[in-house]
């Protein structure tokens, strides 16, 4: 096995809530205890839900969020306590793609204007590695000098994709990276991201929330839910054979093509309890709940080699209906 | 019973059409998905029928049969006319539930707002509806509900009021632009299926507009490719799914990843190319310039019909392919 290029070692986030001007001051977890690995030339995705925590996950592993507690460990340096001019190296090899390109490249730029950037901190001045970089993304010299504004919006994913590159990363955070774009184009960026690994070794931490797009690209799955990481498996691995209720919940609810949906009336009460502190997150909203989830923590543990999951119910058969 | 007939459709806005001759008909109580890429020019047609468009040509007709019997063409009625039919018998849902809402009013305010209009229900009888509108939607304290800003709410119960409001008149005709597109995956499914059982319960057709296949399978009983402003493909849904006919709608299916077949790093069929602009169409067809299966003839010189290839005498599969026949081999 390779050995990481980054390692998430037990970190939680926190922030301190208030119940009105007076009120006691209370903890929400953004993130508790979690632990990842991802290896070199690796292609990790994350999934979950909305304020699950992924987002989070990957701004933590750039340093962009501050940990309250746990450790990062970047091509096996510690990072988490470096600031200011010792962090400013290990920046360049860690970069982020967003999910709206047009938010994220300056439009009255020219394209020339947005790819200098990175070459210049690096100290180049030669357009010739700019050039090279648009063949590679698929793009002729002729872009240089128009705006991002001239482009669809794969160019332009395309685009920030090539500003990333251009500062050399080892890893790229590609946080919902092709989820404003159309099916054919979204197979396109897809395909352009596997090409670039391939080709330069990159490490990919890959979010999104589209099931169908994280278990095609990636190499290894991370299902994430309110805040922890409760289950993390070859892609394969988890889809074919969830060892945890919520990855089995959500692999459910997504839908397929050919498949169908039938009317049920399904009570949602839209609300729920708050994350218990001593349980398992899942456990309110699990149908194999015992008394035991409810009071202590689950741990990770390897079910099967690479799979590990948070679920202490490693006898339940998870596997989907239609398999 | 044909609910909704629409001939010819056409949209400009003084240059070539964004939505250029788009016939369609669907009967009471049938759910259609209209899908296809940004510039497909799916969601432009759904405005139009709306009335929404602001401004622009509106060329063709879509007659819309109402319960009692009578008939009004959506795509001619004056402004006055449609303030009787909007609401009362097409609403409309939007992606982002949000931005549909008035920040600053209650779910309260907005509901009454809503039946007084469309249903002449005011005070006690209002709220009563209300309440019972928001039950009916699956919301668990409907009275709690009024009292909130849509602040208050998360997404998916966001969406179910809106719902909520756009089903208050009892409408024959749901036009839902991706509902569920901003929502997440469980909470996506729990509005399908709320959409199912309310379609299940009034009999209300449904027009779902969406890039998303995999969701427009989940719960349409056809499937309506649009492709640079054009009908391409028509179908069953089963049909659809099974077998697609037109190789833009096979490239389509191919693009999206599924959960149960594709996983670790494998990549995708793709298309080149892009839809082209609405200046840039060719006189043959449309697809022509991305299509794997084409031949400068017919493909080059001459535009395809919109041909009805179904087996049954009372079945529609229409596709706009002239090499469907050998593709199909």
């Amino acid at each position: 096995m390779t050995a990481p290029v980054l390692s998430v070692q037990g970190v939680s986030k926190t922030y301190t809530q208030r119940a009105g001007l007076f009120g006691r001051p209370s903890q929400t977890y953004a993130l508790r205890e979690v632990s990842f690995d991802l290896r070199t030339g690796e292609i990790l995705g994350l999934v979950g839900e909305s304020g699950s925590g992924k987002t989070t996950a990957g701004r933590i592993a750039m340093r962009l969020v501050e940990p309250s507690d746990g450790k990062i460990h970047l091509a096996g340096q510690d990072v988490t306590g470096l600031s200011g001019a010792a962090l400013r190296p290990m920046r360049r090899r860690i970069q982020l793609i967003f999910q709206d390109p047009s938010a994220s490249l300056n439009p009255r730029q020219t394209i020339r204007q947005i790819l200098r950037t990175p070459l210049r901190l690096r100290g180049i001045t030669d357009d010739a590695e700019i050039v090279r970089m648009l063949a590679i993304i698929g793009m002729g010299a002729e872009a240089l000098d128009r705006t991002p504004a001239m482009f669809s919006g794969g160019q332009r994913q395309r685009l920030s994709i090539a500003r990333a590159l251009l500062m050399n990363p080892d890893i790229i955070v590609a946080d919902e990276a092709v989820s404003a774009l159309d099916v054919c184009v979204q197979a396109q960026v897809v395909n352009l991201l596997l090409d670039l690994r391939d080709q330069f070794g990159l490490s990919i931490l890959f979010i999104g929330h589209d099931l169908g797009v994280v278990g095609l690209i990636s190499d290894r799955v991370g299902v994430m839910f309110r805040g922890s990481l409760v289950e993390i498996a070859p892609s394969r691995e988890l889809f074919e054979r969830p060892r945890h209720p919520y990855t089995a919940r959500l692999l459910a609810a997504a839908p397929r093509q050919g498949g169908k949906l039938t009317p049920h009336a399904e009570v949602d009460t839209g609300r729920f309890s708050p994350t218990s502190v001593e349980g398992c997150a899942f456990a309110a909203l699990c149908p194999h709940a015992i008394t035991e989830c409810r009071t202590t923590r689950p741990v990770m543990r390897e079910i099967a080699p690479d799979h590990w999951t948070a679920c202490r119910r490693a006898d339940l058969d998870l596997r989907p209906a239609h398999c | 019973m044909t609910l909704l007939s629409v001939r010819d459709l056409g949209v400009d806005f003084g240059g070539p059409p964004i939505v250029d001759g788009v016939s369609f008909s669907m009967k009471r109580g049938e759910i259609v998905a209209l899908v296809g890429e940004s510039g497909s020019g799916k969601s432009v047609a759904s405005l139009a029928l709306m009335g929404l468009l602001g401004r622009g040509n509106v060329t063709g007709s879509a007659m819309l049969r109402l319960n009692d019997g009578r008939e009004t063409d959506l795509a001619r009625i004056s402004s006055r006319e449609r303030r009787g039919v909007l609401g009362r018998h097409v609403s409309m849902i939007f992606q982002d539930p949000l931005s549909s809402l008035d920040p600053i009013q209650t779910i309260g305010a907005q509901m009454r707002e809503v039946l007084a209009l469309h249903c002449g229900l005011l005070g006690r009888k209002a709220e009563a509806r209300a309440v019972e509108l928001l039950h009916e939607v699956g919301i668990v304290d409907p009275q709690a509900c009024l009292k909130l800003i849509p602040q208050r709410l998360s997404g998916g119960m966001r969406q179910r009021v809106l719902i909520a409001m756009a089903i208050a008149g009892e409408p024959e005709l749901l036009l839902a632009d991706e509902p569920t597109t901003a929502l997440d995956v469980t909470v996506q499914a729990q509005v399908l299926r709320l959409l199912l059982s309310l379609r299940a319960r009034s009999g209300m057709g449904m027009i779902f507009i969406t890039h998303n296949l995999a969701v427009a399978s989940s719960i349409t009983d056809r499937v309506i490719v649009l492709y640079a402003g054009q009908v391409v493909e028509d179908a069953p849904a089963d049909a659809f799914f099974a077998a697609p006919a037109m190789p833009y709608s096979k490239a389509l299916l191919g693009a999206a990843p599924g959960i149960d077949s594709v996983f670790g790093a494998r990549r995708l069929p793709t298309l080149r190319g892009q839809v082209p602009a609405p200046g840039e169409r060719g006189v043959g067809c449309r697809f022509a310039p991305r299509c794997d299966a084409m031949r400068p003839t017919p493909c080059q010189t001459q535009m395809p019909d919109l041909q009805n290839i179904a087996d049954g005498e009372n079945e529609v599969h229409a596709v706009r392919c002239g090499r469907w026949e050998e593709l199909a081999r």
